[in-house]
């Protein structure tokens, strides 16, 4: 990367940070200046002139123009009637707008799936994963079932190295890999064990000295990996290993998808009428909202359960805890949102109190900043206001925002 | 309004360089000696309070020139007061920043 393009490429970094509306001038501004100071005779630290856009951007992001028409300060942002910005007005929570919180969980994600792939243990499941499939283990034809499937009894090693050396030589070609598992291992190969469910100690000959070193007649397990999925013309037999080339990620969907379903039966009692009124942009936004929480959910399970080093056995009820919590988290997310701009909405105020007005209604009101309208919450559910309810705002409600739906002047601008 | 905004020396001295004629950001940092991260959030705070304003240089003069266009601040009526009330404050502050004649503002 040139040094121009490297700059470049901080500008833009630091403009993500700064309100949609503003980006394009604030960006023109910064590269104006960046050309200028590029023929600066005096060279001053281009990199360092760079850095101070973050700075800048910061300033804006905090302190973004909320000045309205006629010098009000709104609630919303004045901008384009374009609809949803992709990142929020300064003071609304950081994971209101969609575009963002669908950002931050593709961040979180990728951070997630990077902590995982830095972990041997959890780069030995992924891997074992990737290449179990056609992996079979090989015994001679007249050396009977070496017992392996059943899981009740331990294998025994069938194939001496004489028996491998042969193997290699005549069926060689029909296999990706071949290797050899001598018995009296310190401690279980961890990839085997993950293949082979087994309680025997084994250790891989990995070069051929080490084989060659070998007793003739030592015998001991063979693992291959067929090309073409079966063995044609041999004088061995072989026995599939489980294909765990989707296991992992087939076991994490299962687990989030009976999450989903708990909590959404869970969330039946509760309040959730608006809920009801979802459009194709709100689905869409679920669905690839449970898309993005998915791999965070697979990649942080496998963080956690390999963090000792090898497959902690909670691993399924680590993988269940956190596939509840994110399901819990995704629905009640968007039951926190408002069904026309997806953002979330703000300013609860409590209304009544039980205590004084048992037979009215009393909750929580909570409203969208973009004035599309109001969610009520009850705070008791009752026969007559048994769930939250959604009053959309219609457009005698524009006069009060600053950009055509309803909005909530809070102060005026001396 | 304006003559009661106290303003810091950093921001009394960003306004001095913008009414001397250092009227475009780089040229502000180079006169003051701030780096970048202090200027801008500065100029945009100045802004935003009504005492600089800023505008962008018609695209044909930067076209003749072969360069980007700049964009330019200049005082207003409100910068001006509360520059000549920090001048008051900070009386050094005309001997720091040079004025410049001949600049294209």
């Amino acid at each position: 990367m040139t040094p121009a393009a490297f700059h470049r490429a901080i500008l833009r970094g630091a403009a993500l940070l700064v309100p949609e509306s503003q980006r394009p001038d604030w960006l023109a501004e910064w590269r104006s200046e960046l050309w200028h100071i590029r023929r600066d005779p005096h060279g001053r630290n281009i990199a360092a002139f760079c850095m101070g856009a973050f700075r800048d951007a910061f300033w804006l992001r905090r302190n973004g123009p909320n000045i309205g028409q006629h010098g009000i300060l709104c609630l919303n942002e004045p901008s384009t009637p374009e609809g949803i910005e992709s990142f929020p007005d300064p003071g609304e929570p950081l994971l209101s707008s969609p575009a963002w919180c669908l950002s931050w969980l593709a961040a979180l994600g990728v951070l997630c799936a990077t902590v995982a792939l830095l972990l041997p243990a959890a780069r030995i499941v992924l891997r074992s994963s990737l290449y179990s499939r056609n992996l079979v283990m090989l015994s001679p034809a007249d050396a009977g079932d070496p017992s392996i499937q059943n899981g009740f009894m331990d294998p025994y090693p069938t194939v001496s190295r004489e028996q491998f050396e042969s193997l290699k030589a005549r069926d060689g070609e029909q296999f990706e890999a071949l290797a050899f598992y001598a018995p009296g291992g310190v401690q279980r190969d961890t990839e085997l064990k993950l293949l082979i469910p087994a309680r025997v100690y084994l250790r891989l000959i990995e070069d051929e000295t080490s084989l060659a070193a070998l007793p003739a007649s030592t015998k001991g397990f063979v693992v291959g990996r067929l090309r073409d999925g079966t063995l044609r013309d041999s004088r061995f037999d072989f026995v599939r290993l489980p294909d765990r080339s989707l296991g992992l990620l087939s076991a994490i969907l299962a687990v989030f998808l009976f999450a989903c379903i708990v909590v959404a039966i869970v969330n039946s009692r509760s309040p959730g009428g608006h809920l009801r009124r979802s459009g194709a942009r709100r689905t869409l936004f679920l669905a690839a909202k449970s898309l993005l929480v998915l791999p965070i959910v697979a990649f942080g399970t496998l963080a956690l359960a390999t963090l000792g080093g090898s497959v902690s056995p909670l691993f399924f009820h680590i993988a269940l805890c956190g596939s509840l919590l994110a399901a819990h988290w995704t629905l009640a997310d968007q039951r926190k949102r408002c069904p026309v701009c997806l953002r979330l909405l703000a300013n609860p105020v409590r209304i009544g109190g039980a205590s004084r007005i048992l037979l009215e209604w009393h909750g929580t009101e909570l409203m969208c900043l973009r004035g599309h309208g109001l969610l009520y919450v009850p705070e008791w559910p009752a026969i007559w206001s048994g769930r939250q309810s959604w009053m959309a705002l219609g457009p005698s409600w524009g006069g009060l925002f600053a950009r055509g739906g309803p909005a909530k002047t809070i102060a005026a601008r001396q | 309004m304006a003559t009661d905004v106290k303003l810091s020396h950093t921001a009394a001295m960003i306004l001095k360089a913008i009414d001397a004629g250092h009227v475009y950001g780089f040229g502000v940092m180079e006169v003051t000696g701030l780096p970048s991260g202090t200027v801008y959030p500065a100029m945009r705070r100045l802004e935003r309070d009504g005492l600089i304003r800023s505008r962008w240089e018609k695209q044909s003069i930067a076209d003749a020139e072969q360069r980007p266009p700049r964009k330019y601040y200049t005082l207003t009526a409100s910068g001006r007061a509360t520059l000549e009330a920090a001048e008051k404050r900070y009386p050094l502050l005309a001997n720091l920043i040079p004025a410049i004649v001949g600049e294209n503002a």
